[in-house]
């Protein structure tokens, strides 16, 4: 399992609910985002190789999620949402349902001890009212949400275009964190072909707006400790998840908690929306790793077929 | 699209340098949060460090429209390209055609594009060190790194004036810019390079931001470093190296505005 840091050197928009609406960023990168412009940029270097590639690509990679210097970020298991709380803690109910985001330890501790809520220290380790961590000292906000106007300006009267201004809102990491994913590769060659495009694509921008500078980044190696791939027995998914029909055995829904997330968007460079698609969110435990799978969300003008990344990426529950 | 198009990635040309602002610059933010007693129109900011920025979004627009306007209409120049006409209106809009070197360099609009990328790439351009340093220290700016100029609008009739105010980055502010450009195989870099070199020099001729009528917004550019990561280099995780000196010399004699800065 490799870990990937990208710092972000520019601020970045990355569209939570895919119709346009840019008033709202979301401040991290879902995995079939991820793949998806992973393999928009394989198809610009090696063209010849996509049309196979965008089927079954040679990597199965988690959503970005943030971090802090060493302090990594894992999103709260949906298992972990019910907690019970002594009478005289009652009141902080609201404020520990809110955080969504637990530093790798008390991620662990989330998995196995109901008690795992009385550790967080509501004061001074949590951070942005969603972000909880018991070992690294938070800053006061690890991103920032910007919201600037933008205009169109008429060619011939050189002058604001009616009613075509709008809100455009960004994310800006603080420089000591970013957001970091986890990749599991079929082989070495398709790793170092990975981290090539992974550096294009840092130059070239993820999100939306990338012509504006938004979304480049820089990427390094990172060490994630104590995460195993989940094969078999309960597994926590750190990726969006479609199931595959063959996951979908008697019983697969047992003992488990989840979220479910609708997904749509547009396809790039046509203006056409893709199918809307419902995936598990990433937090979702089941009693044992989905394989999930790759969705075809064609739509039919277009040549080329569209997929979209809903292949789960399991680690160990506990 | 009844084919489709598979275009190879050559490399990526970076250009960076340094815009002066000649005169005040107005690059407007957000109002949203105006203290009591501030400017009324405020100038972007950087959230984090609270520092004026230039949005890559508003160099980017300012040079393609300038550029579309000195072509004129795209129907008249399929080469090059232009403005596109609204049909029936007299509104002229940005470039549809993706086949003319405009719309390859600034992309047209996703139902009209034919698979290809855009090429350019213009950056937020930021604050020197140096200059960030100059105004923080300055004695006299208004509101943090910046100024705010009252202006006055007089009644024709009754000479009753009608201030109002606005926030700008003052004359002599440089920022750090960076355009990238994407090369495929098969493109001519000096074509592309010599657009981008037009439309700077445009701009200069022009102004950045608001109320360029009234003299703000005349900016200067000096393009420092032109280098270029190829796709071998990208293979082997080597970083961009200096293109020759053909390319560079495009950019080296920007014409110059010959406004003295403070002005």
């Amino acid at each position: 399992m490799h870990c990937y840091r990208l710092t972000f050197t520019a601020p970045f928009h990355v569209d939570s609910r895919g119709n346009a609406f840019y008033e709202e960023s979301s401040s991290f990168i879902h995995s079939d985002t991820l793949s998806a412009a992973m393999l928009a940029t394989w198809a610009l270097i090696w063209p010849e190789q996509i049309a196979l590639h965008a089927q079954n690509p040679t990597f199965r990679i988690s959503s970005a999620f943030p971090f802090y210097r060493d302090c990594y970020f894992l999103p709260r298991a949906a298992s972990s949402q019910a907690i019970r709380l002594p009478s005289e803690k009652l009141k902080q109910a609201k404020k520990l349902k809110k955080i969504q985001w637990l530093d790798s330890k008390l991620w662990h501790t989330s998995l196995t001890n109901p008690n795992w809520a009385d550790a967080i220290d509501l004061k001074n380790g949590v951070c942005q009212g969603v972000l909880a961590s018991q070992t690294t000292t938070l800053p006061e906000k690890l991103w920032l949400e910007e919201d600037r106007p933008r205009l169109a300006i008429d060619r011939n009267s050189n002058q604001a275009a009616d009613s075509q201004i709008f809100n455009f809102s960004r994310i800006w990491f603080d420089k000591n964190g970013g957001l970091y994913f986890l990749a599991v590769f079929n082989d070495e060659t398709s790793r170092q072909q990975f981290e090539t495009a992974l550096s294009v694509l840092g130059d070239s921008g993820i999100g939306a707006d990338r012509t504006s500078g938004n979304g480049c980044f820089s990427w390094s190696k990172g060490q994630m400790p104590g995460l195993q791939l989940a094969e078999q027995g309960q597994a926590v998914a750190l990726s969006l998840v479609n199931p595959d029909p063959g996951d979908c055995q008697t019983g697969w829904l047992d003992g488990a908690a989840y979220k479910l997330v609708s997904r749509g968007g547009w396809i790039g460079g046509s203006g056409i929306r893709k199918n809307r698609l419902r995936m598990f969110a990433e937090g979702s435990v089941f009693a044992r790793p989905l394989q999930g799978r790759m969705v075809n969300v064609s739509v039919d003008q277009l040549p080329q077929k569209v997929y979209r990344d809903g292949r789960g990426f399991f680690v160990k529950a506990g | 699209m009844s084919e489709q198009i598979n275009p190879k990635l050559k490399s990526k040309i970076f250009i960076k340098g340094t815009i002066t602002a000649l005169t005040g610059l107005h690059i407007g933010g957000n109002s949203i949060g105006m203290a009591i007693g501030g400017a009324d129109k405020v100038v972007v900011r950087n959230p984090l460090t609270n520092e004026p920025y230039i949005p890559g979004s508003s160099l980017r627009g300012k040079m393609r429209s300038l550029l579309e306007r000195a072509r004129g209409d795209e129907k008249h120049n399929p080469m090059e390209g232009g403005f596109s006409l609204k049909e029936g209106k007299l509104e002229a809009q940005a470039g549809i055609n993706p086949e003319t070197l405009l719309g390859k360099l600034f992309g047209v609009s996703a139902d009209k594009n034919n698979g290809q990328p855009t090429r350019l790439m213009v950056r937020d351009a930021h604050l020197t060190p140096a200059s960030k340093n100059q105004l923080e220290n300055a004695p006299n700016t208004d509101m943090p790194m910046t100024e705010v100029k009252t202006e006055v609008n007089i009644d024709r009739i009754t000479s009753a004036a009608n201030p109002r105010q606005f926030e700008r980055v003052p004359a002599g502010a440089e920022f750090a810019f960076e355009l990238v450009l994407t090369l495929l195989e098969g493109d001519d870099e000096s074509q592309f390079l010599n657009l981008i070199r037009e439309g700077l020099e445009l701009v200069q001729h022009d102004s950045l931001g608001g109320h360029g009528s009234r003299g703000y917004g005349a900016v200067e550019f000096s393009v420092q470093t032109l280098q270029e990561r190829t796709m071998p280099q990208y293979q082997k995780g080597e970083p961009a190296a200096d293109v020759n000196e053909k390319l560079m010399a495009l950019f080296s004699n920007l014409q110059a505005q010959n406004v003295a800065v403070g002005a």
